[in-house]
């Protein structure tokens, strides 16, 4: 179980992330901007998530799961509006910040840090295949409307 | 291991792990015929190595890591025009499989991995390491934000700018692993050789993979090469002087059968519907304006990328003749479904002439929504004309490519036309709500410099209504297309 739930996280954040850059993509634009957008924020909400007290880790895994809805709802209401990427851009940093809270929260778990990461990569790396399947196979709106709520699921898995 | 200013160390080391996310990943997918499949094997191969340097980080002596390093400044860069010629000469020799597989693991062991281990050490070497993973998470992702804004500033010099720069963090961890004065200037005078040797070296090794790769270039070079943040364009030239353009490494244009695509894409079109308003979607070497411009009254370019509309204006003049042209032209820099949703222009022919979707990107510029969006802004009477990435034959056990595409068009559009054209490899589309011109005059248009062989099939003939039946039209939420266009060059 230590390994699973790193495992898992990594792999809905690469199925989190996929969906996020679809949807910005369909309803806002495809230029550089919104990859800019999603990747600057992404990074900033890991890197205020790892500075953040672990003990609210579930919060944020909810955050994180929700906060993806909203954005779509910004979308939808302003598609294809720059003026909206502030809001987005916001909402990102909300999204991004359980992946730097996971790691203060599961570090005390393995007694070496690498462990961590490693399983968490393995995670994301077999995320990417899957999130990419199923954008491919069964797709885009599909995977962006099941994939933020899929982490709901991890609260099963995660430990206080 | 004991090093000087962790923070640092981790700053540079996230800086080239992100440039080697933008460019190395990218030079690398190109070397095995860019798609979404190879870009998403690259890229795991790219996470393989962090999983190696996470797995190895605490077996690595402080020894071992400098003489990586050593090793890592030395064949890092070079590393990618070697791939490009070990490619080239694998495809040559019918060993792509075997190629993708080496690449792979050429990512995975030798790129990423060596600037993964230094996380968990520094972390781990810590005694208090919430605190260390805190700080040490923050630097490796403030380098990493760095290499972004360094691919933002850069622009056309990125490629340059990132290699002086991804030398110069390797520097900067040698510092920071403790060598020595004399070794720093070592491993500076390293740096400073390959960069003298490396242009020289990507000079030939570029040359070496189209010559090499693809079977139908003898002695072409390549004259213009530079990364922008959407894609590599390259402007390839053969010794009879005949050029190509080239987007991540597949061909856009090139004097032949791809002038006879403009001619059918936007030729033909543009003399049915003649004191039109066009719009381009897409500009590349721009040629279509020279087939529009005898019979068009404006046209407007949306392209994504401001340098193809660039290098297409500047290396392919004796197509598009920009300086003769003689209507109104306007070129604007935006992403097409933005533009289109967004502009409260309508015009009277809307040319799509965009890459094929090998990749989502592309992908979604062939769907129902975004056909959509053009119908929208589309006159009455208005026209759309498209390509199919392949030939449609009704009933043919192909054209899974085809079909969704076509009944994408189908959806939106009260009418359509497919013209299969025999000469120009490729079948174009001519949909609109209705359609409004004589068949003679599109029969005209077409035999116009001569007579051409091809086909032409309406939505109501009973065999393509037939075959449409219960295909899902090509959506956001079915971009299938993609798979199986990808799928098809992996199997080439």
């Amino acid at each position: 179980m230590k390994r699973v739930y790193p495992y898992l996280v990594g792999f809905w954040l690469a199925c989190l992330q996929t969906s996020l850059f679809f949807v910005l993509q369909i309803s806002l634009s495809s230029a550089f901007l919104s990859y800019g957008v999603l990747l600057f924020g992404w990074l900033l909400g890991s890197a205020v998530g790892v500075s953040l007290t672990p003990r609210q880790a579930r919060l944020w895994l909810v955050v994180s799961a929700l906060c993806p809805y909203g954005l779509y709802g910004v979308l939808h209401f302003f598609p294809y509006r720059l003026e909206a990427l502030p809001l987005v851009g916001l909402l990102i940093v909300l999204c991004s910040i359980f992946a730097g809270v996971f790691f203060q929260a599961e570090k005390s778990r393995f007694e070496k840090i690498g462990r961590l990461l490693f399983w968490e990569t393995a995670g994301f790396c077999s995320g990417l295949v899957a999130a990419l399947a199923v954008l491919l196979f069964l797709g885009g709106l599909t995977l962006a409307a099941w994939s933020p709520a899929g982490g709901l699921l991890l609260l099963v898995f995660h430990r206080r | 291991m004991t090093v000087r200013k962790p923070s640092l160390l981790l700053l540079a080391a996230g800086f080239n792990l992100v440039l080697i996310q933008l460019l190395i990943v990218r030079e690398l997918s190109i070397t095995l015929f860019c798609t979404e499949l190879v870009v998403m094997l690259v890229t795991l191969g790219y996470f393989s190595g962090h999983l190696l340097g996470y797995a190895l980080y605490h077996k690595v002596s402080e020894r071992a890591t400098r003489a990586w390093l050593i090793f890592s400044l030395l064949f890092h860069l070079p590393a990618v025009p070697a791939v490009r010629i070990l490619s080239a000469w694998l495809a040559e020799h019918n060993h792509v499989g075997l190629a993708r597989v080496a690449v792979f693991l050429f990512c995975s062991l030798f790129l990423t991995s060596f600037y993964a281990i230094f996380l968990p050490r520094i972390i781990d070497s810590m005694e208090d390491r919430g605190v260390a993973l805190a700080g040490a998470y923050r630097a490796e992702l403030a380098g990493g934000g760095m290499a972004l804004l360094c691919g933002a500033v850069a622009g056309a010099r990125f490629l340059e700018a990132a290699a002086v720069s991804y030398l110069f963090a390797l520097l900067v961890i040698g510092w920071s692993l403790k060598f020595s004065l004399r070794g720093l200037t070592f491993l500076a005078v390293l740096a400073g050789l390959v960069l003298a040797r490396l242009p020289q070296f990507d000079q030939y090794s570029s040359n070496y993979f189209y010559n090499h790769y693809y079977g139908w270039f003898e002695q072409a070079r390549v004259i213009h090469s530079e990364h922008t943040p959407y894609q590599k364009i390259e402007v390839v030239e053969e010794r009879n002087g005949e050029r190509y353009l080239y987007l991540n490494g597949l061909e856009y244009f090139g004097a032949g059968s791809l002038e006879l695509f403009n001619y059918y894409l936007s030729g033909v079109p543009g003399r049915i519907k003649p004191g039109a308003r066009v719009l381009i979607v897409g500009s590349g070497s721009m040629s279509s304006l020279n087939h529009l411009a005898p019979s068009v009254s404006s046209i407007t370019t949306v392209e994504i990328d401001r340098r193809v509309a660039e290098v297409g204006r500047e290396y392919f003049a004796e197509f598009n003749r920009l300086e003769e042209l003689k209507v109104p032209w306007n070129l604007v820099i935006d992403d097409a479904k933005h533009y289109l949703a967004n502009t409260t222009e309508t015009y009277d022919l809307i040319i799509v002439d965009i890459p094929a979707p090998y990749y989502l990107q592309t992908g979604m510029l062939f769907t129902r929504e975004f056909y959509q969006l053009v119908e929208d802004r589309l006159s009455s009477g208005g026209l759309l004309s498209i390509y199919l990435p392949e030939f449609y034959i009704p009933g043919s056990e192909e054209g899974k490519i085809a079909r969704p595409i076509l009944a994408a068009v189908g959806v939106v559009f009260e009418e359509f036309l497919v013209i299969n054209a025999d000469d120009a490899e490729r079948s174009f589309v001519l949909a609109g709500s209705p359609l409004k011109f004589e068949l003679k005059g599109l029969l005209d248009a077409i035999n116009h410099q001569g007579r051409r062989k091809f086909q032409l099939l309406s939505h109501g003939h009973e065999a393509v209504a037939e075959d449409l039946a219960g295909v899902e039209p090509a959506s956001f939420n079915n971009l299938r297309v993609v798979w199986e266009l990808t799928w098809w060059a992996a199997r080439q």
